[in-house]
């Protein structure tokens, strides 16, 4: 042992305690770094040497720095991120819809309805009264005003999602195209080494993985080259070469879908903030639209049976009071389409919704969309009519096995909802006709749609108008507090889980502080070795 | 369990945004003054309050019916008040008309009251009421009887609905407010005028006429004890339906309203909350180890 191994030791002591300091630096650097994993210098005693059959230290060796990282906890981050992701949509959605329909404030269609059949039994405390009628018009008009602005809400909410729908959409082909070049980063620092030495690349790209979770669920692994794939709907997002991009398209009924690799993978996103975007779009459209549609087709098919009994002052009877029902068609064929669609009953209606699909060019099948039941079937001849329900549809051209022709009174009621009756003389409060058997007086009419107002209507499964208005209500109310919940149970669970992470991942200033004051002191005294060192050199020397 | 500096803030955070979230919902529901402001708050209460709100709605509407009917019925009934004044006059101006002693000049003069008479039950019988016949059954716009005292109107009746599945008429046509056995009070007093000016008339043919009139009074009372016992059950549905409107309000009331002193003890408690998280914020986080390093 010389005495310029003292010096080695010295020197090895400074390097150790200056990487050391240098880790603990970087650490306090990004304490409020999110997603930054705490590193920590590991010392290792240097191979001691045999003098005189005595091992004596040669200082400090080699010294590795690790990064503190717990696999299965980013595990878990991922996929509850997933579910906060879509909670996050979902609430959102759910909430302005909750807006639309919030009773709570006297939004909503409850009191222009009331106010509507009020106006009914003021009419027939008054069956002669101009004002009466006058007032009556005025309340339908605001019916039909209230369930347009409700309906038009409602479809700016569902335009919102879709534009959303295309933006997350763009974010995630960012934060893939990032994955995919940090793949190539850590592939390539981390070559032939087997830990994992690209860390803050590393860390970089859990980050990314992190954001991308809370945008779409996925299924993701690493291989033996520290690259991850991303599934998406069972597809490949990121494989090992390249990152795809999503797309989206706008389907016949104006949502926006979403391709990877010109496949439709829009059902097979369940979660993130486009699983929730499109899970609250699917709530929206079932529920409250639909709902609110058929609510009015009903108001319009039940008044119009009951007013076109009765009879005007000016003795006319048979008017229907609002514009009667229609039949809206869609077309899911290239070589069919439907040539006319009409309603041959009002009364046989039943207010659900058609599929008519061909099981082959020349057979088709009637399914009502709401419940899936066949209704009829028959044999296709270009020109024929199909008759079912109330419904007759006349369809041309060649149609394909697979096409499908959507059949439904509800699409456009509302857009098309108005008043048909402008004459007040032809409101019908009476029973009878005025002008010849009965009189101005007969209010018969008139009771009865009061009476309407007060009992179940079948096509609404028994309900009120009220009692269904109240059920929509309550649906939005259902849903948008079950999403509040899973939303604040998501959040709640994420930070649980981060908070886990930081224990092991997490800077503490405390910590660093003392190990700042220990490598400082260790510093010190190496730097005291070297003096020491060099005193005894130049005692030597000077010999 | 290591904490690190980033829990520590991160944990201040949300337990500060918790708060700051009940806070704002609960002087939400001050200022409001009502305790669900959105159906998610409470679906049950809010499907209440509905139900409620319907029913109040339905209430009042009905009262105002009430109210049309008691006005109609009311006038009615003070109409056939008069009729009954007048029809009582015309028995004792018959009486006084039928006796042997009277005068030629004062049998005139009866006669002549009795013309009066017979028009003023007419001009009660094709009395209007907001512009409407009301004694013409529903052919509201026909004077109830012509001027021969034939009835024009119908005997239809004009019900207005005064709760569920309950209706009231609120109208007596004048076919059975104004006739007895057929014949008009009008022409029954015409007819007896008729015999009065009859100067070859006898005291008997005057008298023939006291059933008659008998008849008319009777068939008034009737009338009149009809329109009564209406107006009467007008009445009691009027309270009932109050009864049932004050309680429904209280209903009403218990599931939105705001409960006032609750809230703002609840307030004060979050409040206290936030203070002592901002003083124990201060506290733990400007501190580390290195304020003590010198």
């Amino acid at each position: 042992m010389s005495l310029s191994g003292l010096f080695d030791i010295g020197k090895s002591a400074i390097f150790a305690s200056q990487t050391a300091l240098n880790v603990i630096s970087n650490n306090i650097a990004n304490v409020n770094t999110p997603g930054y994993s705490r590193h920590e210098a590991i010392l290792e005693i240097a191979n001691p040497v045999q003098i005189n059959g005595n091992y004596v230290g040669r200082g400090i060796g080699n010294v590795d720095v690790r990064r503190h990282y717990d696999s299965f906890i980013h595990l878990q981050i991922i996929g509850q991120n997933q579910s906060y992701g879509k909670s996050f949509s979902l609430e959102r959605g759910l909430s302005h819809i909750e807006q639309i329909f919030n009773e709570a404030r006297g939004l909503g269609l409850a009191t222009p309805l009331k106010d509507y059949f009020n106006a009914w039994q003021d009419l027939a405390n008054n069956p002669e009264g101009t004002p009466q009628r006058t007032a009556l018009l005025q309340t339908a008009q605001s019916v039909v005003q209230t369930a347009q602005q409700m309906e038009g809400d409602i479809l700016d909410t569902v335009k919102e999602i879709n534009n959303d729908i295309g933006n997350v959409v763009s974010d995630i082909n960012t934060i893939t195209s990032k994955i995919s070049s940090l793949n190539e980063k850590i592939a390539q620092l981390e070559a032939g080494l087997s830990s994992e030495k690209a860390s803050y690349f590393r860390d970089e790209r859990d980050r990314q993985l992190n954001s991308l979770a809370e945008l779409t669920d996925y299924s993701w692994y690493e291989d033996s080259s520290g690259r991850v794939s991303v599934l998406v709907a069972g597809r490949a997002l990121i494989n090992d070469q390249e990152a795809y991009e999503l797309s989206t398209v706008v389907d016949n009924d104006g949502n926006r879908n979403v391709y990877l690799k010109g496949a439709d993978i829009t059902s097979g996103i369940s979660k993130g903030q486009l699983g929730g975007l499109i899970a609250a779009r699917t709530d929206i459209e079932d529920n409250s639209l639909h709902d609110l549609r058929k609510l009015v087709a009903s108001i319009t098919k039940e008044i119009n049976a009951v007013h076109e009994d009765g009879y005007g002052l000016d003795g006319s009877t048979g008017n229907d009071f609002f514009e009667a029902l229609q039949i809206y068609t869609r077309d899911y064929s290239s070589g069919g389409y439907v040539s006319s669609a009409t309603v041959t009953s009002q009364a046989a209606l039943t207010l659900d919704e058609y599929n008519i699909t061909f099981t082959g060019a020349s057979s088709y099948e009637v399914y009502n969309r709401q419940t899936d039941a066949l209704v009829t079937s028959g044999t296709y001849t270009a020109g024929g009519t199909i008759s079912f329900e109330g419904i007759a549809v006349v369809i041309n051209g060649t149609p394909a096995a697979d096409d499908h022709f959507l059949i439904s009174p509800l699409s456009n009621v509302i857009s098309d909802f108005s008043v048909a009756i402008t004459d007040t003389q032809k409101i019908a409060a009476a029973a009878s006709d005025p002008t010849t058997t009965s009189g101005p007086g007969d209010n018969g009419n008139a009771l009865d749609i009061v009476e309407l107002s007060q009992s179940g209507v079948s096509d609404l499964s028994d309900s009120t108008f009220d009692g269904y208005y109240q059920g929509i209500v309550s649906d939005i109310g259902i849903m948008s507090k079950a999403a509040q919940n899973s939303l604040t149970y998501d959040d709640n669970m994420r930070f649980e889980l981060e908070k886990k992470r930081d224990e092991v991942s997490g800077v503490s200033m405390d910590e660093e502080a003392a190990n700042l004051i220990k490598f400082q002191r260790m510093y010190q005294a190496a730097a005291k070795i070297i003096t020491t060192a060099d005193e005894l050199m130049e005692m030597i020397i000077n010999l | 369990m290591r904490i690190t500096t980033f829990t520590l803030f991160n944990q201040l955070t949300r337990s500060l945004n918790d708060n700051l979230r009940s806070m704002s919902k609960l002087s939400n529901m001050l200022s409001s003054g009502k305790k669900i402001n959105n159906p998610s708050d409470d679906v049950s209460g809010m499907m209440k309050a509905m139900d409620y709100k319907v029913s109040i709605n339905e209430l009042e509407q009905f009262r105002r019916n009430i109210d049309e009917a008691d006005s109609s019925l009311g006038f009615a009934d003070t109409a056939m008040s008069s009729v009954t004044n007048a029809l009582t006059r015309a028995r004792e101006l018959t009486v006084q008309g039928s006796t042997d002693s009277v005068s030629a000049e004062n049998r005139a003069a009866i006669a002549k009251e009795i013309a009066n008479l017979r028009d003023e039950i007419m001009s009660l019988a094709n009395s209007k009421f907001k512009n409407k016949n009301i004694f013409s059954g529903v052919k509201t716009d026909t004077q109830a009887f012509d001027s021969s005292y034939n009835y024009q109107g119908d005997s239809g009746e004009v019900s207005v609905m005064i709760d569920h599945n309950a209706t009231m008429a609120l109208n007596i046509p004048g076919d059975d407010a104004f006739s007895s056995g057929g014949t008009s009070y009008m022409e029954t007093l015409d007819d007896l005028y008729d015999a009065l000016t009859n100067t070859s008339g006898t005291s008997a043919d005057i008298r023939a006429y006291l059933d008659d009139l008998d008849d008319a009074l009777e068939q008034t009372a009737n009338v009149r004890a009809d329109i009564g016992a209406r107006m009467n059950h007008l009445d009691n549905r009027r309270s009932n339906l109050e009864e049932r409107d004050v309680t429904l309000k209280t209903f009403l009331s218990e599931a939105e309203d705001t409960d006032i002193a609750s809230t703002i003890s609840e307030i004060s408690k979050t409040e206290l909350a936030l203070e002592s998280l901002r003083q124990s914020g201060a506290a733990t986080l400007s501190k580390s180890l290195f304020d003590f390093l010198r």
